[in-house]
């Protein structure tokens, strides 16, 4: 190596590509970090349902599994679509790409439509209680997570009708993909702190 | 071997005018004010950085010099309470959130790309972008005395008293959301510094040969990603409680103050560490410099860092001893907050080893870093004490934390950032820091310091409470309580003394060459000042001291310094695997732009309407926000970013 400055000899790749490309890596740290918020949002839903109350905790028992249920199923349904958006633009397979990305983005606007009909049948208002607060500000900063993801299928769905991507140059679809797949999973938790504990039967120790 | 479409075999050449010439050309920033406005230079970002962190140190400096004249003896009326009040909350907020950090951020940025053997830092633009959004959210906490509602419940804003009821104003708004604001800028950086570290480097710059501060700020900036999003969560929790009712923090209505407490100490207890990790790794670094030989123990300092940034995120209840917590959980965070000095103590013996065994140079730089190493101990030793519960209980609340704090957070930071002043002085500007002046200016801010902030134990010792407007006479605090006021001002005077050197050697200081100090790593391979491109050549490095390698004889070959890729296409740099530095991809960097500054004033729009409760502003700045980033995105073909041939690059 002494005599070569650079021992590497065959050509190398230029430009963003799919892994080696730094909004790949750009997007995994920010949807790391995005994740905490999550868990300290549990860590102070499961504090207050921990401390001495002065009834149970969901005041008015365990919610409905209507509307979560069917987020759920839309969560996953857009990760499925996405991957098969990804999966089509690395083949070359410009109709698999536009019509997967659509799906992705009527999915996601589905998931707003029901967390919004959720939202509109609860009972109880944001400043109702110290639980209705978490649940509003729980779930709102997951709706806002996914508004990103619809902003950002619009966009990526736009810059792939306008002809930019194709096998080797896709980042931006690869970036989409990452993030619906990070919604997805906090969902998940979401849905574990709010609609499943509460039917663990947990009783806290209760002031009379 | 041919290359398809999307492939290039990179050139190999050494430095010659010619290629030096069109790197210039391609490389350097637009003329005039366009420069600092749209510059995408880690190094011109990096100064801006320095600077501002340089002003807000001198904002909130001034604010304690009135503390302590208020102070400086009992019935004192310079102040009111509630001007107190306003006074100390900004200046723990300056000093803490917008000058600790921000500052390193700056020696980071000028440094990383240097550090690494690169062109830029990964992201150029989101550099930018999180300078500009460390200074309007600064600029926004500042705009809070426009309106006569400074943050006035300390930098750690307790609830309940920071609730609508007892504050009623916009002050605590202003707190709440300026942190939520600066916290988009820490989160930009800390992406930035992760991909940069782990993905552009050059070739050979394996993990285990990063200098230590690499290490450091890498350390801070991964837990960054992991604190900041508690705050900024709790800080929207508090705003919501504030302005739309809720429920959180509110003890009237069923909420819980404490966990306020849990929240904002889960992020400002690993903060802590954020603001000293850096500058521990700018001592490891530069001490082998000026003691002639390699640090000792580098892998046990590299682990120590790592170790004392993880246990960090332990420790935060030790900061509500007081609050009538159970005596297990009190009984596991104390042993957590004493395990933490173990790493800690392991850095301070390598540092102690390295000076033992080596040579010293008497550097007004090598000045500073004994002087850390001073106030590291007390510092260390005084939070060793607080960290035992019982103890704790008895110092809770008086000036015994205030000198604590100081020691930490001003004593383990400035000390360095000094120290790492005069050395990178001369690579920043060509000419070197005036010495003389140098080591008055390090004597008056040593005494200073001291003088000031250990006095403050003995007033803790005493008795005195912290945030208190003032005292009666005749109770013993008069006496400790001057000394620290003429402490404040030696110190003042000290750090004058440097601002007077900097800007005198800026313009009179002794020429210097590359490598004034003859020291060991890659920054000091390039021309002082560097050219806008770093490097004409990429270099390729074999071993931890490149620039030492012939003497120390270390590693499996040579570094090759002077013949490399030239990479002059575009912006290019190379992107490598992450532990073992080997290039994988010739990454394509944006020039400048003026999007960074534009979305920072979209989201300057977005907050102001937030805290003026007009929610049509915050809604068009949201919107102007998104527009932005959107066009800011916008796949670029000579970027390679979109599907076009290979001759468009």
């Amino acid at each position: 190596m002494s005599s070569e400055a650079f021992p590497v000899q065959p050509p190398l790749p230029m430009g963003s590509i799919g892994r080696m490309a730094s909004g790949t890596w750009g997007v995994v740290f920010l949807v790391i970090s995005e994740s905490m918020i999550f868990a300290y949002l549990a860590f102070g839903y499961f504090y207050f349902s921990s401390q001495p109350h002065y009834g149970p905790w969901p005041p008015d028992g365990p919610p409905s599994w209507f509307y979560p249920g069917w987020e759920t199923a839309v969560a996953f349904a857009g990760s499925l679509s996405v991957w098969w958006a990804n999966r089509a633009v690395a083949r070359g397979d410009r109709a698999g790409l536009l019509s997967g990305l659509a799906v992705s983005l009527l999915l996601s606007l589905g998931f707003v439509a029901l967390q919004g009909l959720d939202w509109y049948h609860q009972p109880t208002g944001f400043a109702t209680d110290p639980y209705s607060s978490f649940y509003y500000l729980i779930t709102g900063f997951h709706l806002a997570h996914v508004v990103v993801g619809v902003i950002m299928f619009a966009v990526v769905l736009l810059w792939s009708g306008l002809g930019y991507f194709g096998p080797v140059r896709h980042t931006p679809v690869k970036v989409a993909k990452i993030y619906w797949y990070f919604v997805t999973i906090v969902w998940l938790i979401v849905l574990f702190t709010l609609d499943v504990t509460p039917y663990f039967g947990w009783k806290p120790y209760q002031v009379h | 071997m041919s290359a398809t479409p999307f492939e290039r075999i990179p050139e190999i050449q050494s430095p010659n005018p010619q290629l030096e010439h069109k790197l210039e050309q391609m490389w350097k920033s637009k003329p005039g004010i366009r420069r600092w406005l749209t510059t995408v230079d880690h190094k011109e970002i990096g100064v801006m950085y320095l600077v501002t962190a340089f002003g807000f140190l001198v904002l909130g400096g001034i604010e304690a010099l009135f503390m302590r004249l208020q102070l400086a003896g009992p019935n004192g009326h310079l102040l009111t309470a509630q001007q107190y009040n306003e006074i100390f909350s900004m200046h723990g907020n300056t000093m803490i959130f917008w000058y600790a950090f921000p500052i390193l951020s700056g020696f980071g940025n000028y440094l990383w790309p240097l550090l690494l053997g690169s062109r830029d830092m990964a992201f150029p633009r989101l550099n930018a972008f999180s300078y500009w959004l460390f200074l309007a959210s600064g600029l926004f906490l500042y705009s809070s005395w426009l309106v006569g509602a400074p943050p006035n419940d300390g930098w750690f804003n307790y609830t309940p008293l920071a609730s609508r009821q007892f504050n009623p104003g916009p002050n605590i708004d202003f707190y709440t959301l300026s942190l939520v604001f600066f916290g988009l800028s820490l989160t930009a950086g800390g992406v930035n510094f992760l991909v940069t570290t782990l993905r552009t480097r050059c070739p050979g710059m394996s993990v285990n040969r990063f200098p230590v501060l690499i290490w450091g700020t890498l350390s801070a900036n991964a837990a960054g990603l992991f604190a900041v999003p508690v705050v900024s969560v709790a800080c929207i929790m508090l705003w919501l409680d504030r302005n739309f009712g809720a429920h959180f923090f509110n003890a009237s209505n069923g909420g819980q103050p404490l966990l306020w407490q849990h929240l904002f100490w889960m992020f400002a207890h690993p903060w802590v560490y954020m603001i000293v990790l850096p500058a521990m790794g700018i001592v490891s670094d530069l001490l082998p410099t000026f003691c002639r030989r390699p640090l000792v123990g580098y892998t046990a300092v590299v682990l120590s860092t790592i170790l004392t940034m993880m246990i960090g995120f332990g420790v935060w209840l030790h900061h509500m001893f007081a609050t009538g917590l159970p005596s297990l959980g009190m009984a596991f965070f104390a042993a957590t907050s004493i395990l933490i000095t173990l790493p800690s103590g392991v850095q301070l013996f390598c540092w102690l080893a390295t000076i033992y065994t080596g040579r010293p140079v008497f550097t007004t730089a090598f000045h500073f870093l004994a002087g850390y190493m001073f106030v590291f101990v007390i510092g260390g030793v005084s939070g060793f004490m607080s960290g035992a519960a019982p103890v704790d209980w008895q110092l809770t609340d008086t000036y015994w934390v205030v000198a604590h704090i100081h020691y930490v957070l001003i004593g383990w930071n400035l000390f360095a950032v000094m120290a790492g002043m005069y050395y990178w002085f001369p690579k920043m500007t060509g000419r070197m820091l005036n010495e003389k002046l140098g080591k008055w200016n390090f004597w008056t801010m040593f005494i200073g310091f001291n003088v000031a902030f250990f006095t403050m134990h003995i007033t803790g010792l005493a008795g005195m409470p912290r945030r208190v407007y003032t005292y009666p006479a005749g109770i013993g605090w008069h006496i400790p309580n001057l000394i620290s006021t003429v402490g404040a001002f030696v110190l003042t005077v000290g750090i004058l003394l440097f601002f007077i050197n900097v800007f005198y050697s800026k313009r009179y200081g002794v020429r210097a060459g590359r490598n004034p100090w003859d020291a060991h790593s890659l920054e000091w391979a390039t021309t002082s000042p560097p050219p806008p491109y770093n490097f004409p050549v990429i270099p390729s490095v074999a071993s931890r001291h490149p620039l030492w390698e012939k003497r120390l004889k270390e590693g499996d070959g040579e570094s090759v310094l002077e013949r490399g890729a030239v990479l002059d296409h575009h912006h290019e740099t190379f992107g490598v695997t992450a532990m073992d530095g080997e290039p994988e991809v010739i990454l394509k960097m944006p020039s400048e732009s003026y999007m960074p500054l534009l979305t920072t004033c979209a989201l300057s729009v977005l907050f102001a309407g937030l805290v003026s409760r007009s929610w049509w502003c915050a809604g068009a700045g949201a919107l102007l926000t998104v527009i932005l980033s959107v066009v800011w995105l916008w796949p670029l073909a000579e970027a390679g970013q979109r599907e076009v041939p290979a001759d468009v690059l």
